[in-house]
């Protein structure tokens, strides 16, 4: 098992040095001219090469990479252009609370999702089957910025029951800067009130992005328990005389829980992508609506800095479901 | 014989409502099984031995259903009885199964012995560790090295034979009066088939269980079983000893697998012409004519009637009606010998 954690550990540090490649020759080789972008284009041409040797666009790309690729080992991504500020000093910032959003997200959708997968399978054909089926269509195909459109304006516009956008009101004050999830801070700090109005702002999002995810969850569910459902060693248990209870969770679901895993770990990548739309649209302070608006100043430093990041979190769920597996499936050779 | 009726089952219909159409799986099938004894059902593939089996228990799979007919199980009709009633009394107590694909039949995730000793704990009132201990007794009956070690590891790392060794104990591990045992050597190597086969008949007569074997192989039968039923496409052809069966055939297809017993080297393999036929539409009146080489108008039009051929040895067959009705005439006049002794219809 350790030797197999190892090896996956090593593939993990493969790969974020593969997306760090990419990442930054994208954005050199891509023709858009930045200087231009803040110095304007009539801007006087020592003004722009002084500007260029100030970002180091004047060096070769070779040279250019390798100090990104020592700054990336010291976590330093150079000045944000749009901001002024380093770019990990924001990212220290949005990435908690896209994180946190994510989170939430996350925890709706797996709750949901397996509840009315399981659900679903179990009551096939049934209403309860149907009704889920409807739901999951829904949430599969409706695009993420029109679902959040349509819950702004029956929430926010018609109901009032959601914040016009944030993280927090204006007379709250963050809390204490633990992990930068302002939920499990504030619950740290025993800022109930703090916590409250933390989640009324997080609950538009989250509910959009989880919605999405929970259909994605609760679709791969249903079929996955129907698939071991019509297995032989189910047909055994039934034999055995055990409760329908005990068949569906202890001998059903675990078998059926890889597939799920698989699609959990593949939404936790959605929703870092989705985060992109649904913090745009909510007007939430997140790394996606951060990466968004870095990209449209070709704030070049500010985009590669949240796109590496949010790779890595990519990686990284990948890794933690690998390593799921492997405790979950014995026929899982390490 | 004066033994017990364990099992009988009265003109079960079972069928499945697929997309295709109605899949009339079981025609009314009739069987009795006394108690103690080891009961052969064979068939070619497809012809509702396993929907037969899976009907005993009431777990016929979806979209599968019990339309009709009677399950009578120590005089008790399973088919009357709720789920609850079924599972709680019947279920892993007093009728457990065996299948085909051992390894299939086994759950991947949970360790062989966890396995074992869950059916004690919910049958038995054993707590967890008189079940592991009895667990490890039982790996040993079924003559299984290191069944420490086995009851740790997981289906997969085991092969065929132990995984049916695994699955007989299992099913044993509750003492049911009846084993149904659905094919439980075709999957495995044929080294080992008649291994695995001798096992379980010893651990039978040890544990004093009436045994539902199913099969399509004769050969099988004739070592086992004391009787045999021949089903074709979801009726009940012929029942009788195995010894009447073998020897006296009277239904064109049991004779037709009995011919096609690869018994002797120099015969040619005879196989039955043609193949199963759909069961959403079967052929009309005997579901064999269309196969059949001697069938007659009457075959396409009505369902023949079970009639008695000796005691114990029943069949559903026109041929056969006609022939005794001819030879009780020859009989009559003095020209035959042995064959049906002046037996009465008994429908
Ligand atoms: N789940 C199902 N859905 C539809 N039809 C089914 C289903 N299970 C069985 N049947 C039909 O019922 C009939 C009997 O099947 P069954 O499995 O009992 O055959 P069998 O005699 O056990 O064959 P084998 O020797 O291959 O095991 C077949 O015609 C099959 O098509
Ligand atoms: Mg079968």
């Amino acid at each position: 098992m350790l030797k197999y954690v190892i090896k996956r550990l090593i593939l993990f540090v493969i790969v974020i040095f593969g997306v760090v490649t990419i990442t930054f020759f994208i954005s050199h080789v891509i023709p858009a001219d930045p200087v231009g972008a803040i110095l304007g284009e009539n801007a006087p041409q020592e003004l722009v090469e002084k500007m260029e040797r100030q970002l180091g666009l004047d060096l070769p790309l070779g040279q250019q990479y390798t100090r990104y690729l020592k700054g990336l080992i010291n976590w330093n991504f150079g000045i944000s252009l749009r901001t002024q500020k380093q770019v990990s000093e924001d990212l220290r910032v949005y990435f908690p609370a896209t994180m946190e959003l994510a989170f939430l997200a996350l925890f709706i959708a797996i709750i949901l999702g397996i509840s009315i997968g399981v659900i679903s399978a179990v009551k096939r054909n049934q209403w309860q089957d149907n009704a889920s089926r409807v739901f999951s269509l829904v949430g599969i195909s409706m695009p993420a910025f029109w679902l959040g459109l349509l819950f702004i304006l029956i929430l926010y516009y018609h109901l009032g029951l959601i914040p016009a956008g944030g993280r927090l009101s204006p007379h709250i004050s963050p809390p204490p800067m633990v992990s930068g999830l302002y939920l499990l801070d504030s619950l740290i700090a025993g800022q109930f009130r703090t916590f409250w109005d933390a989640l009324y702002h997080l609950l538009g999002p989250a509910l959009v992005l989880g919605w999405i995810q929970t259909a994605y969850i609760c679709r791969v569910t249903r079929s996955s328990m129907l698939e071991v459902l019509n297995e032989e060693y189910i047909r055994t248990a039934r034999v055995k005389g055990l409760r329908e209870r005990v068949v569906i969770f202890k001998h059903a679901f675990r078998n059926a829980s890889i597939p799920i895993l698989t699609m959990i770990g593949i939404s936790f990548g959605y929703m870092l992508e989705g985060s992109v739309l649904t913090e745009t649209v909510f007007g939430y302070p997140g790394l996606g609506r951060y990466a968004v608006n870095s990209f449209l100043s070709l704030d070049l430093n500010a985009v590669i800095g949240s796109v590496t990041l949010i790779a890595i979190c990519y990686a990284l769920s990948n890794l933690i479901v690998d390593l799921l597996y492997a405790a979950l499936d014995p026929r899982i050779k390490y | 014989m004066a033994e017990e009726i364990l099992l009988e089952i009265k003109d079960l219909r079972v069928n499945f409502y697929t997309y295709r159409g109605v899949v009339k799986a079981l025609n009314g099938v009739n069987l009795k099984i006394y108690e103690g004894e080891f009961f052969g059902l064979v068939g070619e593939t497809g012809c509702g031995k396993s929907v037969t089996a899976s009907a005993v228990l009431n777990l016929v799979q979806n979209p599968g259903k019990i339309e009709e007919g009677e399950i009578l199980f120590k005089q008790k009709n399973l088919l009357k009885m709720s789920e609850k009633e079924i599972r709680e009394k019947i279920r892993g107590k007093e009728i457990t199964m065996i299948m085909q694909y051992p390894i299939a039949a086994l759950n991947p995730v949970i360790n062989n012995g966890d396995q074992i000793a869950e059916a004690l704990i919910a049958n038995k009132n054993m707590n967890e560790s008189e079940a592991r201990k009895r667990t490890i007794e039982l790996l040993k009956e079924v003559n299984i090295p290191q069944p420490e070690k086995i009851a740790r590891q997981f289906p997969h790392q085991l092969s065929g034979g132990m995984a049916q060794r695994v699955m007989i104990a299992m099913m044993l591990s509750t003492e049911p009066s009846l084993l149904i045992a659905d094919e439980p050597t075709t999957a495995l190597d044929v080294s080992i088939q008649a291994q695995v086969l001798s096992l379980l008949k010893d651990l039978i007569s040890k544990h004093r269980a009436t045994v539902l074997l199913i099969t399509h192989d004769l050969s099988v039968v004739a070592e086992t079983c004391s009787r045999v039923g021949v089903m074709y496409a979801g009726d009940m052809v012929e029942i009788g000893t195995v010894d009447q069966i073998i020897n006296n055939p009277q239904h064109p297809y049991t004779k037709g697998l009995i011919k096609a017993i690869p018994s002797d080297r120099s015969k040619e393999l005879v196989e039955i012409r043609g193949s199963v036929p759909d069961l959403v539409n079967p052929p009309s009146g005997c579901r064999f004519h269309p196969r059949c080489d001697y069938t007659k108008p009457i075959c396409k039009k009505e369902k023949p009637q079970v009639l008695q051929v000796e005691k114990e040895h029943v069949t559903a067959c026109f041929l056969y009606e006609e022939s005794r009705n001819k030879k009780s005439k020859e009989e009559y006049a003095g020209e035959y010998k042995g064959g049906a002794n002046g037996r009465t219809d008994s429908a």
